[in-house]
């Protein structure tokens, strides 16, 4: 434990003269003492430190009190290997942890780096060593998985976030434009697809947390403008003239007033969907992201009454 | 064969520099032996050299034409100024106890690997929150000069009286430290970067039982 610094005595061994014989012996007499921690540039340190004879050794091995935790090296030099406010020490440099940048950031393919790989992470270098002072500053991937920095519930809305829910494509007979009769059935439908009616998935990842996110319509409703709504569980069947005048067989209506007397004579119908969006996370949680919603709204559907002409 | 005796007392700074005052004193006899300069540290020591600061050594001969006087002296003078930018930044980093900011003009007078330590010292003190109170005395001395090699290089011996400084903690409170001379023995290597360029220090080794 008692170890010598190395001292540097080049410069005197070019001499070969009897002072620097003298110098050397000098050197090589003065007493080994533990300086552990205390680098040769500090004029005190803090310490313990016993003044001892050659050789002598303390049963802890600590006669210089807190020099720095040992693990860490730059060079010869020992240094910290986390500060406060700085981070952890790799290879030059202070880290923090940096968010995990999102899938399309370029910083992924600058790096040769996947966002689903979980080997590394993002890191924010706060203070770099000689030798590594060009990191300073730039966004760096380290082999180090970055501890998550997003509880599950955050992850999820970014992974909710990254996909592509979309309104619903609504259809109602007979059609903007066209004038429908009160008390006929009206067909309401949607295409349906991943995207407008699910399900939809994805998975996304911080650091080790990963979680898997699906979204599906669990019902529609349709404000058909004159005061009713109808709520529906399927995307309904699209209306074909071979129907005739057939109610739909899964969502539809029957205008019992006019349209007339409305703003431009008409109905405006919106149609909402309403998704039910799940996540399991790698930790076991589980979640659901409430009040998922996407509207379309289609306006000039007209309503008029049947004439009946007695004969 | 030549020989060239330097009695001098340059006083260059006295003046407090970041708050710590820099004496410099260049005394001694200095030996020329193929652009080697050997003059005893400014200060006492246990080392056995104080016969060497007394009187000059013995001139030996040398093949070689030495470099001019003036050339020396002027390498002496800014191997003396590099020492006490170090000294002034390294004082500074340690009465702040923290890491010094990157990007400073540290490296036109330090090493990489001086400069490491430097930050090393601040990182330490940063972690261990505590600084230093108190102006250290420095008396340098150019002990060698070997402008013939290659890199051209220097050692200062320098006397540190550490008598005034306390290491306080974040409340200014002393805290106990490493037992050393008030008045120790730290010497410094210093390189030149090539023919006439700058001198910088590469390192500093603290003898701290060595009295002077």
């Amino acid at each position: 434990m008692l170890t010598r610094p190395h001292r540097r005595v080049t410069t005197l061994s070019v001499l070969g003269t009897v002072i620097a014989a003298a110098a050397l012996g000098a050197l090589a007499a003065t007493p080994a003492h533990a300086e552990g921690g205390c680098k040769d540039g500090r004029l005190v340190c803090v310490g313990v430190d016993t003044p001892g004879s050659p050789g002598t050794t303390t049963p802890s091995g600590d006669t210089s009190g807190s020099g720095p935790a040992p693990g860490c090296t730059w060079g010869a030099m020992t240094v910290q290997c986390s500060l406060p406010g700085k981070g952890f020490f790799y290879q030059g440099c202070y880290y923090t942890a940096a968010a995990a940048p999102a899938p399309d950031d370029p910083v992924w393919q600058t790096s040769g780096k996947s966002p689903g790989d979980t080997s590394g992470g993002f890191y924010n270098p706060t203070y770099c060593l000689p030798g590594e002072e060009g990191v300073q500053g730039n966004l760096r991937w380290l082999p180090i998985p970055a501890a998550a920095t997003m509880t599950p519930e955050e992850l999820a809305r970014r992974a909710l976030s990254k996909l592509r829910l979309l309104p619903p494509p609504m259809h109602l007979t007979p059609g903007p434009g066209k004038t429908g009769l009160v008390s006929l059935p009206v067909w309401l439908w949607v295409d349906a697809n991943a995207n407008t009616w699910g399900p939809a998935s994805d998975t996304d990842a911080d650091g080790p947390l990963s979680l898997t996110l699906t979204a599906a319509v669990e019902r529609i409703v349709w404000d058909m403008g004159d005061g009713d709504t109808v709520t529906c569980t399927t995307p309904g069947v699209p209306y074909d003239p071979a129907y005739g005048d057939r109610m739909s067989p899964e969502c539809g209506y029957a205008y019992q007033h006019i349209s007339k007397g409305q703003p431009n004579d008409a109905f405006t119908v919106t149609a909402t969907t309403h998704w039910k969006v799940t996540w399991t996370a790698s930790t076991g949680a589980t979640g659901t992201i409430p009040g998922v919603t996407r509207t379309s709204t289609v306006g000039d559907i007209r309503v008029g009454e049947l004439q009946v002409v007695n004969t | 064969m030549a020989r060239v005796l330097y009695e001098r007392d340059l006083h260059m700074a006295d003046t407090p520099i970041g708050g710590i005052g820099v004496r410099t004193r260049t005394t001694a006899a200095a030996a020329v032996m193929a652009g080697v300069f050997l003059a005893a540290a400014g200060c006492s020591s246990d080392s056995g050299s104080d016969a060497a600061a007394s009187s000059p050594p013995p001139a030996p001969s040398s093949p070689s034409a030495p470099a001019s006087p003036s050339a020396e002296d002027q390498a002496r003078e800014q191997v003396l100024a590099a020492y006490a930018k170090y000294a002034a930044a390294s004082d500074r980093v340690q009465h702040e106890g923290r890491a010094p900011a990157m990007g400073g003009d540290e490296k036109t007078y330090m090493t990489d690997k001086a400069r490491t330590e430097y930050q090393a010292i601040g990182l330490d003190m940063e972690a261990e929150k505590t600084r230093v109170t108190g102006d250290v005395v420095r008396t340098p001395a150019v002990t060698v000069l070997d402008l013939a090699s290659t890199p051209p290089r220097a050692t200062i011996t320098a006397c540190l009286d550490v008598s005034a400084i306390k290491l306080v903690d974040a409340a200014g409170k002393p805290v106990t430290t490493n037992v050393q001379a008030p008045r120790y023995v730290q010497t410094a290597a210093l390189v030149r970067d090539g023919d006439g360029g700058a001198w910088r220090v590469d390192g500093v080794t603290s003898d701290r039982q060595r009295t002077c």
